[in-house]
């Protein structure tokens, strides 16, 4: 169905208002974009806002297509910023590292611990409001906000043990809450 | 670099791995990291089979709902836009002109003169603007321009014969223009009679005064109730007299041809005028002096009363009546 058109006869209709070549558009390349794009944020529904953002941005804008330009580099051009910064963030984020490492340790030890990136950190923000304040916060600028040790106390006013204390506190309380082997959370605290 | 980068998408890093990840990327200009990833989605062939038709539709669908808002949106917009436009290219013209028209017609009304006239036996009433009246005699003509009317003096043009009762006003005279004469009148009621065929001009006057000024002498003269005064129109000379009854002057209106001493040679005049005859008499009754007051719609019933009053026969012949 979709070798029927040529991508040339494609974009002249998508440029004239077609709808229907903008199905077929939509068909070709709005699964592998989702795909795409959720590898690289991790998350479904940024996945689904940059598909929505890019293929509304073809049909608003189809009007300003240049006819010869490939439709794929075409969704590329709309997603790219969102891309690099979603990658950039993931890769530098502390709660990845801790799933990645929650990964590894799940696969070494063979449990049934498989989560997707996304339920990890979902099920950690939510354990996490069940804590007390303080041990909310401290544990929330170390961990999403990657903020180091010295600069938490400072921020909160705390002494540097105080906060390694909360930390330690709140930890537990969440390996109780989460059902995650000491072990593991061993590893939350190197950073 | 790259299979590092696969093994991010499919999160099988080792934690060493994404160290060495982070490092790179922290290094890269965004251009070099656009330029990668940008490589990636074009030679991405990865499976697609195992995402969720849910989303995909789902995603397609908010589409649609969104773009249908905008295209009836932009739609209502275009239409009411353009039906203003098209609107506007055409109305305002139409605005422009009939300005204009408005314009040019007021302007013109202003300079227009208000005419009114009576025809053969016809009589007339008119209210003037500022509420004066003048009763018009058949076969008569009155002429004003209401831009003056208010702003200068009170002015009318006039030929004919009619009955004028001017309202006071403080500041305008009112001013009568014959052909010969102009006759300045404040708040009066005069009856004048000024008619082209005639050559004596009679005014009466009731009420009031009045400034009888002619044109062809350039004489004037300042009548007081009940005082009359004849024009004549070749000499200009102004004859003042009184008169006792002003029915002798406006009998016309109730149809009547009224005579106080009048000399026969004018009641056949007066004859003449009113039912457009010709009366021919022997010369020897001319300066007698006629009374009495005859009918203005029958020519024979007036023609019986000479009849009888100088015992004379009468001979009509056409427009001709011959008196023996």
């Amino acid at each position: 169905m979709v070798d029927k058109y040529s991508e040339e006869q494609l974009l002249s209709e998508l440029k004239s208002g077609s709808e229907r070549a903008f199905d077929i558009i939509y068909k070709m390349y709005a699964k592998r974009l989702f795909l795409f794009c959720f590898q690289y944020c991790k998350r479904k529904e940024d996945a689904e806002e940059i598909v929505l953002d890019v293929f509304l941005w073809l049909w608003r804008n189809n009007h300003k297509i240049k006819q010869g330009e490939s439709l794929r580099y075409l969704i590329y051009l709309r997603a790219r910023h969102f891309l690099i910064n979603a990658f950039r963030t993931r890769v530098n984020s502390p709660i990845y590292t801790d799933y990645i490492e929650y990964e590894n340790r799940v696969s070494v030890e063979n449990t049934n611990h498989q989560l997707e990136y996304q339920d990890f950190e979902e099920k950690i923000v939510s354990a996490l409001k069940h804590l007390p304040k303080t041990q909310q916060e401290v544990i929330r600028m170390s961990k999403f906000e990657g903020m180091k040790i010295k600069e938490i106390s400072i921020k909160l006013e705390l002494s540097e043990q105080t906060v390694k204390n909360q930390i330690s506190v709140g930890l537990k309380t969440l390996k109780t809450k989460l059902g995650i082997p000491k072990t593991l959370l061993l590893f939350w605290f190197l950073c | 670099m790259e299979d590092l980068i696969i093994k991010y998408k499919n999160n099988s890093l080792t934690p060493k791995e994404l160290g060495e990840l982070r490092y790179y990327v922290n290094n890269l200009s965004d251009e070099q990291l656009d330029e990668i990833i940008k490589n990636n989605w074009l030679e991405d062939d990865t499976d697609i089979g195992e995402v969720e038709e849910d989303i995909i539709t789902h995603i397609r669908q908010r589409i649609g709902s969104l773009t249908k808002n905008t295209h009836n949106h932009h739609y209502c917009w275009w239409n009411l836009y353009n039906i203003f436009k098209v609107a506007a290219l055409i109305l305002l013209p139409i605005l422009v002109i009939s300005l204009f028209f408005t314009y040019k017609s007021y302007m013109l009304m202003g300079e227009q003169m208000v005419v009114f006239c009576t025809s053969i036996d016809e009589h007339s009433k008119i209210i003037l603007p500022d509420g004066s009246e003048v009763l018009l005699n058949e076969d008569s003509e009155l002429r004003y321009s209401p831009k003056n009317f208010f702003s200068d003096n009170r002015k009318i043009d006039f030929e004919g014969e009619g009955y004028f009762i001017v309202a006071k006003s403080n500041n305008n005279h009112f001013c009568v223009k014959t052909k010969n004469t102009i006759i300045q009148v404040i708040g009066t009621k005069f009856d004048l009679k000024s008619r082209s065929h005639n050559n004596i001009d009679e005014l009466y006057l009731e009420e009031g005064n009045v400034l009888l000024r002619s044109c062809v002498s350039g004489k004037e003269v300042l009548l007081s109730p009940y005082q009359k005064a004849f024009h004549d129109k070749k000499t200009g000379c102004l004859t003042v007299s009184s008169f006792k009854n002003i029915e002798e002057a406006t009998s016309w209106q109730k149809r009547e041809l009224v005579f106080h001493n009048t000399p026969l040679s004018n009641v056949l005049k007066t004859l003449e005028d009113h039912y457009k005859v010709t009366i021919h008499i022997e010369s020897n009754h001319s300066d007698d002096l006629f009374t009495g007051s005859m009918t203005s719609r029958n020519l024979s019933e007036c023609l019986q009363i000479l009849e009888e009053t100088y015992h004379l026969k009468t001979t009509i012949k056409g427009k001709q009546i011959y008196f023996k």
